[in-house]
This record gives C-alpha cells, structure tokens and sequence, in this order.
C-alpha cells in the first residue's frame, strides 16, 4: 500500500475536518453521543497517524497497526463504529495481494459485518446501513475496476445516506440525515477522490440549516471512554460488569485489549470496575451536557430580535439555554429589547412600554423566569416575579476556587435557612460545573439541594443564588 | 335510569376502573373493577391483574419507549357491567374523566345494549386517588340509601367541588410522553424545577413551578389552604409513586392546615397517571362533603 495509503487516509481525514461541523450539526439520533463529527473526526485522525508511521512495514503488520489504532483512539458511538468498520476492511486487507477492485470490495463487506456484529443493537437508518448499502455497490460494480468500485460504493453511499432521514422517525421529523452516516460518506469520498488522483472536493458553500438535536436528553451526563488491556479479557463479561453503569454501552475489540464506551454519570467507577480485567486507561469522559447546550448555541447564533413576551437580558450561552427553556428570550445586554415583561440585572434599562422586573443576579434572573406566568395577568405574573427573585440571594464571586466559593457561601449559610444553592459558572472560570458543584456540596452539607451550570457569562467566574 | 330509582349498597354495584387507585382491601363488596390495559413494549397487562405498581414502576424506568394507557374494550367493559347486572339490580358506572380517556363512552355504548334502565354512567371529571375518593362519596350514598337523581346530583357537585394537587420529582417522565418540550425539561431538570399540577376542568394542568424540593409540601399546602374551607368536613385521599414513607409527613401536613379533615383512602398512583408522573409523584385529593 506504500505512501498512497497514508496519503489517502489523510485525505478522507480532511474530508471530514472540512465537514464535522455539518455532521455535529445533525447529530439528533439514535443516541444522544455528544458531537458525532468531533467524535469520528478523532478517531479517523488516529488511525491517519497510524498509517503515517507505519509507511513502509509488511501489509498484514500496517493492517494490525491501523485496526489498534482506530479501536485506541475511538471516540464516542460513532467512532466506535467506524473503529469497528476499520479493523474489518484492515482484516481483509491484510491478506490481499494487490489492492484490486476485488480486495477493495471485499474490504468494504468485511467492515460491514464487523460493524454489524459489533453493534448490540442495531439500529437501521445509520452508519450500518449505509456501510452495508457500499459493500453491495462495490460487488456489483467488480468488473469495473478499482476506481470505479469506490466510486460505485460512495455513489450508492450518498443515496443511502438520503434515505435515512425516512428511515427513522427522529430524523424524518426533524429533516435531516443520520450524522454518522454522512460522516462516513465522507472519509469513503475522501478516500475515493484520492485514491483515483481526484483533488479534494469543495464542500457545499451553504449546508441546509439543520434543526436542533431532537433526542431525549441521556440520562446519563458523561460520555465516557477507555481501553482495557489485558491477557484473556472475556469482552462479555466485562461488558456485563459495566451494564448496571450507564446507557450506551460498547465494548469492542479482543481478549488483549477492549475499548469501552458508554454513558455514565461515574466514569471512574466504570474504569475501577472495568480494572479487573486488566490495565485501564485513556479515560476520557466528555460532558454530553455541555456539549448539547454548544451545539444548540452554534445553531442559534443568527439569534432572532429579542422581541418576545418575556425577554431576559443577559449573557451566556448557558444561561441564553436555560432563558429558553423557561420560556424566556435571552437579549445581550446591547439589543434592544421588546416585550411585555423585561427581567435584567441591576441597574435595569428604563422601559417606558414594558414591565421591568429588576433583579440582582443570575440565579433571580432564572428565578424570576420561572415565576412568569404565560398569558396570564401580567401585572400578578410581575408580583410573583420579584418575589421569587427577592427570596434568591445573589453573590458574586469574581475567582472560580473552592476557598472562594467557601467565603461567600459561609455568611449566607450561617443561619441555617439554605435550602437550594445554584450556580452559574462563567465562560472563562477555567473549572467545570460538575467540580464547582462538588465544592459547594462540600462546603453546604446535607440537606441543602446543590446546582451548577456552565452559564458562559463573561462575569462573574461564579454567580451563586442562596434560597 | 328512572331518577327516581332507589338505589342502595345492597343492591347496587359500583363499577369503577383500575384508574381509581383503591387498593383491593378498601373496597366495598358492592364495587366492581375494570382494568385499564397497559401497553409496555409488545406486551399489554391488565392494571391490577397481571400487573402491580411495583411491576408497572420498574418496567417505566427501563422502558424505551413510553408505556401507554387506553381505555378498556367494549367487551370488556360490556363484560363487567353484566357481571354487576347477574349480582346486582341496578349498576352505577364511574370511569374516569372524559377528558382523559373514551371509557366513560365505551360504558355509555355497554349501558345502551344492557338496559339503560339499570345501569347509571356518571361523567368522573377525575382520576387516580381523587377518583378513588368520588367513589368512596357515592358510596357513603349508596350505604344510606338514595334515588338514582339524587345520586347524578351528588356527582355534579362533588366533581365541581373536588380538588387534587400533584407533585413530581422529576420532568423526565413529562418530557418522555410528549407532554412539555425537551428545552423546558432540559432547563427545567437543570433548575431542579418541581411541577405542581392540579386536577382541572377533568384534566391535569400545570398549577406552579417552584424550585427544589424544600418547596414541594409548602406548594401543596398553599393549594389545601386556598381550596378548602377550615370549618367544612373535609374528606382527603394521598396518593404517592413509589413512595410510601412519605405518606406520614403529608398526613401530618392534612392534619395541621385542616384538622377536621379525614383521610379516606391512601393508595400507590397507578399507571394511568404513573406513566406520566414518574416515580416520587405525589397527591393530595380532597373535597367538602357532609353527607
């Protein structure tokens, strides 16, 4: 396979660099799995390193590499899968003499299966058919030769692709296709177009808007990775051990070395499980949530006017995400704003037309969005308004640190009435929510119900509420 | 049914459904009870004969897809009517709201072909242990004696009068069944916002959001407090979701704001409801009553 190999993988890997956006964009199905472009673009990446430093070893040693790689480096469901499709058409690969029409059919059929059986439960109008739709085209299209095969294979992919969205019910709805299968139309184009001397394609200028991810929520906040190395690793057994854990569960590769994903609310309790079959590491664990409330922020940025029944002025998309939610239009402090209620941080804007509720931070802002009333009487909805925000103590703290936060938690501890604590972390605090909460159960005990957010705000690091 | 009828525990049935929430041993001898199919996956369950809350809560909480209730066949409601008729000579049917389900049509449709001269079907406007307590109110009636009018009459009012206060744990089970938007139950879970809803027009509504469960009971005793009067009999039904030892606090809370109440029926919420309510649901269902 020589230097063209390399040169080729890293080919459909800037296919997809150029793309996994539009893929993130569309992931609303099956599983809820973070961002599938960013998730599969990872995994091609590591196997396009692979292929570099391999450049010059025996076939069957660079199809090893390039299978290892792809299940180490996998990322998310996605990458899971196309770990699996590789480590197929590497297998097939392996054996053949010469990278003919037949072997590069035979390739495409191995990774089919072995996605195939990889999958628990598969599910039709995904990656797997599309995969499998490409090992039929490319057996019918033998006789034509090697370049014709795969482009037989992407041709039949793309209408394969197409046809997922009246596949599955989520994607109908929302219009658009099943991201990890573009994804994957994608790296086989990238690869096509190079192996043929084509120069890379100039993805579409405009992409169709596609619609906000759809799927329920996993229940579970951290899509989480590792590889498992051992001698003798039952992949059934360690896959039952980890069942209890979370959803979303893989458990791929052999009995030396097995990749797991799944989601979990305890990434290192799935790890320290998953330890008595061997050696754990490259423990990743990815916030789904965070990553959802980015992409709906991506999705957004040609925000509509702030013209609504209630509009809330602040920043953040965090908070721009929970505003929503609530039934509220988040204004930058900057837009003007129409509405009949209008929440804003003290000092608030003077509007003459409009119902001002004044409050003093973030965690009354969202207080009082959730005490508004649609279509009610405005004038009642205002009184409950600055009441719920009146009963949230709002305290700014200007450096994200533990003993930060426990210096302006204590004084509004001290009376023992605490009974919700939230807190909204700032775009640039430099911490996560899941650790800032830690702190704050830490420091307020039992019995005191403990919340934070990424709110994204530009200040302050952290805006805590004492109610 | 003539208005005139005279009806009473001994020779009149009650047929009620599963939906009612009253436990086995809290029913008269006179009661008859329709199960509400439940469909989980492939596989669909009669409510309180092949399945039981515990059954139905574990079952909603690994499954995929939402289990549905609906409402029982005409054969089968045909079927109990007639059971209650072989028994009994009059039957008073009460299913659940009209706005909630057909089956107080199916009952009407089962009267019609069974002779509507012995059987009464009365429109509930509820469900779960608020039902339950309707029924245990046309009851106290059927035990003294009274005409089928004055029994119609007595519905009316205790369906206009009767009030129920929900709260759930979580928005997840809304979220599942279609009933909010993901935004508002993504931001919502967020918040750790609690949904307080109420019986209303036959249906449940939203009533408040707060925030945290230290405000849960205080909602609900805001809703007792302004739906009752202190110096009027006042009869409660508590109902919970895979919570019974919180029933002690909420009849301590009854217990507080209106001691005259009493408390009539305690029961698990069933599916009907359970579907939606999820796990850690609670209710308060109450209403005057001084006959």
């Amino acid at each position: 396979m020589g230097d063209a190999l390399a040169t080729a993988v890293s080919r459909a890997v800037a296919a997809l660099a150029a793309r996994s956006d539009e893929v993130d964009l569309l992931n609303v199905f099956p599983v809820a799995d973070g961002d599938t472009g960013v998730n599969m673009l990872r995994t091609a990446r590591a196997i396009a390193e692979a292929a570099d430093a391999t450049t010059g070893l025996p076939r069957g040693e660079r199809a090893d590499a390039l299978a290892r790689a792809a299940l180490v480096g996998a990322q998310g469901n996605s990458g899971m899968i196309l770990s699996q499709l590789v480590r197929g058409a590497a297998d097939a690969l392996a054996d053949a003499d010469e990278i003919d029409a037949a072997a590069i059919a035979r390739a495409l059929r191995a990774a089919s299966r072995a996605a195939d059986a990889a999958v628990r439960r598969p599910v039709e109008g995904t990656v797997l058919t599309v995969a499998r739709a490409m090992a039929g085209a490319a057996e019918d299209a033998l006789r034509a030769g090697r370049d014709a095969v795969l482009d037989a294979a992407v041709a039949t992919g793309a209408s394969a692709v197409a046809a997922t969205t009246a596949q599955m019910a989520l994607l109908s709805e929302a219009g658009v296709v099943d991201a990890g299968a573009l994804g994957l139309l994608v790296l086989v184009e990238g690869l096509a177009d190079a192996l043929a001397g084509r120069p890379p394609r100039v993805p579409a200028a405009a992409a169709p808007a596609p619609v906000p991810a759809v799927h329920p929520p996993s229940r579970y906040r951290y899509c989480t990775s590792f590889l498992v190395e051992g001698a003798g690793i039952d992949l059934g057994a360690l896959e039952d051990a980890l069942l209890a854990q979370g959803d979303s569960l893989l458990v791929m590769g052999g009995a030396q070395r097995a990749k797991v994903h799944l989601h979990t609310d305890s990434p290192e309790d799935a790890a320290t499980r998953a330890g008595a079959w061997g050696r754990v590491s490259d423990l990743e664990a990815q916030d789904m949530r965070r990553q959802e409330a980015e992409r709906a922020a991506r999705l957004r940025r040609a925000a509509e006017p702030a013209e609504a029944p209630l509009v809330a002025v602040a920043e953040g998309e965090g908070v721009a995400e929970l505003l929503r939610g609530l039934g509220a239009a988040p204004a930058a402090p900057a837009v003007p704003v129409v509405g009949e209620v209008v929440i804003a941080i003290a000092p608030a804007p003077a509007l003459p037309d409009a119902h001002v509720v004044e409050v003093q931070g973030l965690p009354a802002l969202l207080a009082a969005a959730l005490a508004w009333e649609p279509g009610g009487d405005a004038g009642a909805s205002v009184r409950r308004m600055r009441e719920a925000a009146a009963a949230v103590r709002c305290i700014d703290v200007p450096r994200a640190t533990a003993d930060d936060l426990a210096a302006a938690l204590r004084p509004a501890l001290a009376d023992g009435d605490a009974r919700l604590i939230t807190i909204l972390v700032g775009a640039d605090a430099g911490v996560d929510a899941a650790e800032v909460e830690a702190w704050a159960r830490a420091i307020a005990g039992p019995g005191v119900e403990v919340e934070a957010h990424d709110g994204g705000q530009p200040t302050p690091a952290l805006a805590v509420g004492v109610e | 049914m003539d208005p005139a009828r005279r009806l009473d525990a001994a020779s009149t049935a009650l047929v009620v459904d599963s939906s009612s929430d009253v436990p086995a041993d809290r029913r008269p001898a006179n009661w008859r009870v329709v199960p509400i199919p439940v469909t989980v996956g492939a596989t669909t369950y009669a409510d309180g004969i092949d399945l039981d809350a515990s059954t139905f809560y574990a079952l909603l909480e690994r499954a995929d897809r939402m289990p549905t209730t609906s409402q029982p066949s005409p054969g089968l409601m045909r079927e109990a009517i007639a059971g209650a008729l072989a028994e009994y000579e009059s039957a008073v049917v009460l299913p659940l709201s009209a706005r909630m389900s057909g089956t107080v049509e199916t009952a009407r449709a089962a009267a019609r072909e069974l002779g509507e001269d012995r059987v009464l079907v009365l429109e509930s406007g509820s469900v779960t242990v608020a039902l339950g307590l309707l029924a245990l109110r046309l009851q106290a009636r059927l035990e003294a004696g009274v005409t089928a009018g004055e029994l119609s009459d007595a519905l009316a009012r205790l369906r206009r009068d009767h009030r129920a206060v929900f709260s759930l744990e979580t928005l997840e089970y809304l979220e599942r069944g279609g009933r909010i938007g993901r935004a508002q139950a993504v931001a919502g879970s967020l918040l750790r916002v609690r949904p307080i809803l109420q019986i209303a027009d036959g249906e449940v509504a939203p009533y408040a959001r707060v925030r945290g469960a230290h405000r849960v009971l205080p909602a609900m005793e805001d809703f007792l407090l302004a739906h009752s009067a202190p110096d009027r009999p006042l009869h409660v039904a508590l109902g919970h979701t895979r919570r019974p030892e919180a029933l002690p606090e909420l009849r301590s809370l009854v217990a507080r704001v209106r001691p005259l109440a009493s408390i009539d029926l305690e029961s698990e919420i069933g599916p009907t409801v359970g579907t939606h309510a999820g796990p850690g649901a609670f209710v308060i269902a109450f209403v005057a009553d001084a006959d």
